[in-house]
């Protein structure tokens, strides 16, 4: 059954609407390009008309050729994809340097991979949730092969500085692959200014479907194919391509495209009368750099409150919020964020925390709102707690 | 994070506890007990007020505060309803799996229902 309740939503971060555009784009695909697109007939080739457009759209967001592109089911798909393809590619043998604060699709196969002989280096981060340059070029000299960076961290949105992590690993001679699943569409990406070897992103962060993502893979860079089966995309991930999806993935990269500089700027000034709404509480800290987070994200950790009832109590009230908790903190376990742990929160502060992530259809009443309701849930919880 | 579905029973009373102390006008408590799990992650203070002498005869009232996730709040709400009336030799007898029961909790919350009886049990040892 559906729940009726008024829902605020901010969770772009984990997934977004349909972007305008997408939905026709997909069933126009669906409904008159129904041809298989490698087929060599006119249907395929109208339904192959329908991915090179898409691609050419998705290769002008980070300045990169279409024929570069390797659609795949995700995100996920596309970090396993790289780092596995191009440990397999090399040989077997790698050294990998990455951070500790990066996605579980990339901390995951990095210990599936270190099982398998591989040597993974993990980096920490400061209290700004940055990575230090000097040490990521000190343990790229030590060997490196291969660097993965998450470009904008999904819990804190703090952005990473691939400019001058592809400036090391281009002057050590490190292959850099990019997690871009939360960047894509927010930040400026140039894979060739920025010597981006990999790079992986998603569609439905951008107001895309779900189910489709990409790997863009630049020219001189070798990977291991890790699907087999028909030989689509020249052998490097086979499988019947899923046209609609495709589309879709196109037009949300279209539609960012053309509104990207001044949406982000309507998102950063509405987080920040967002943070200014909470700032009123005591014992607020906001996690991560202010000075170079993503325009949409504002985590913030709270004092004197249990995190799961603060999550429970904002998404099951009214009105409801559409938040995450940027830990996962659970009594049981008493596991909280590894990205807040990792910038020194304590674990009952790491687990007091909330993610608002802004989108497309956030406008400044719904700001309004989340910031009273959020007050007043911490107020509440608050006063539900034993006097110290 | 629990992967739990919230029980519409708990997950009210936690949104909206009749028995806070917060929200309790009574300022004069006969016995305070308090519980907590290891690693204080979860605290849970009850607070007792009696009819006539605080040795014995009924308990007028009980109220809570909580730190802790929200199926400790339920189980502290629930188990100072069914205290409040109640004589003090029966307050005692509630057993967590009374509270596991009507909140229909699931194995890994358990240890909410416990934590409040462990807090009334101090609480009812602390009267008079």
């Amino acid at each position: 059954m559906n729940d009726t309740r008024a829902t605020l939503y901010l969770d772009y971060a984990a997934t977004a609407p349909l972007a305008p555009g997408v939905l026709e784009a997909m069933q126009h695909a669906l409904v008159e390009t129904p041809g298989n697109p490698a087929s060599s007939h006119a249907p395929g080739r109208a339904a192959a008309d329908q991915i090179e457009s898409a691609a050419g759209a998705l290769a002008g967001l980070i300045n990169a050729r279409a024929r570069d592109l390797i659609w795949t089911s995700g995100a996920t798909e596309s970090i396993n994809l790289a780092l596995k393809g191009a440990v397999e590619f090399g040989g077997g043998a790698a050294h990998i340097v990455s951070v500790v604060s990066e996605h579980s699709a990339t901390r995951d196969t990095l210990a599936w991979l270190e099982k398998r002989g591989v040597q993974v280096t993990r980096l920490g981060i400061d209290h700004h949730g940055r990575l230090d340059l000097d040490a990521l070029e000190a343990a790229v000299t030590d060997g490196a092969t291969l660097v993965s960076v998450m470009h904008v961290n999904n819990e804190t949105g703090v952005i990473q500085d691939i400019g001058a992590i592809g400036a090391i690993c281009r002057r050590h001679g490190a292959t850099l692959h990019v997690d871009a699943a939360q960047s894509l569409g927010r930040l400026a990406i140039d894979v060739d200014a920025m010597n981006i070897a990999l790079l992986s992103c998603s569609a439905h962060k951008i107001g895309g479907p779900k189910g489709i993502g990409a790997l863009c893979v630049r020219p001189r860079t070798g990977i291991a194919a890790q699907l087999h089966g028909g030989d689509q995309q020249r052998g490097r991930r086979s499988g019947t391509l899923a046209t609609h999806q495709i589309a879709g993935f196109g037009a949300a990269a279209q539609h960012i495209a053309a509104t990207r500089d001044t949406e982000q700027a309507r998102l950063a000034a509405l987080r920040d009368a967002l943070w200014q709404r909470i700032d009123t509480l005591d014992a607020i800290m906001r996690n991560g750099s202010t000075a170079h987070s993503a325009a949409p994200f504002l985590n913030v950790s709270v004092a004197g409150v249990h995190g799961d009832a603060l999550r429970t109590g904002l998404t099951e009230g009214v009105p409801a919020l559409a938040v995450s908790s940027g830990a996962a903190c659970s009594a049981a376990s008493g596991e909280s964020s590894h990205v807040l742990r990792a910038m020194g929160r304590a674990p009952r502060e790491a687990g007091a925390s909330i993610r608002f992530s802004l989108g497309h259809n956030t406008d400044a009443a719904q700001i309004e709102q989340a910031g009273v309701r959020f007050v007043a849930e911490v107020e509440r919880l608050r006063a539900l707690a034993p006097a110290a | 994070m629990s992967t739990a579905t919230a029980s519409p029973v708990w997950l009210a009373r936690f949104l909206a506890p009749r028995h806070a102390l917060v929200d309790c006008a009574i300022i004069q408590w006969h016995g305070v007990g308090e519980a907590d799990t290891p690693g204080a992650d979860a605290r849970c203070r009850i607070h007792l007020a009696c009819a006539t002498d605080a040795a014995v005869g009924p308990i007028a009232a009980a109220a809570f505060s909580v730190f802790g996730p929200p199926v400790a709040v339920a189980c502290a709400d629930w188990l100072c309803e069914q205290v409040a009336q109640t004589h003090i030799g029966e307050a005692g007898d509630i057993e967590p799996r009374y509270i596991e029961q009507a909140l229909a909790l699931a194995p890994e919350e358990r240890y909410a229902a416990l934590l409040a009886t462990d807090a009334l049990a101090s609480a009812l040892n602390n009267l008079g």
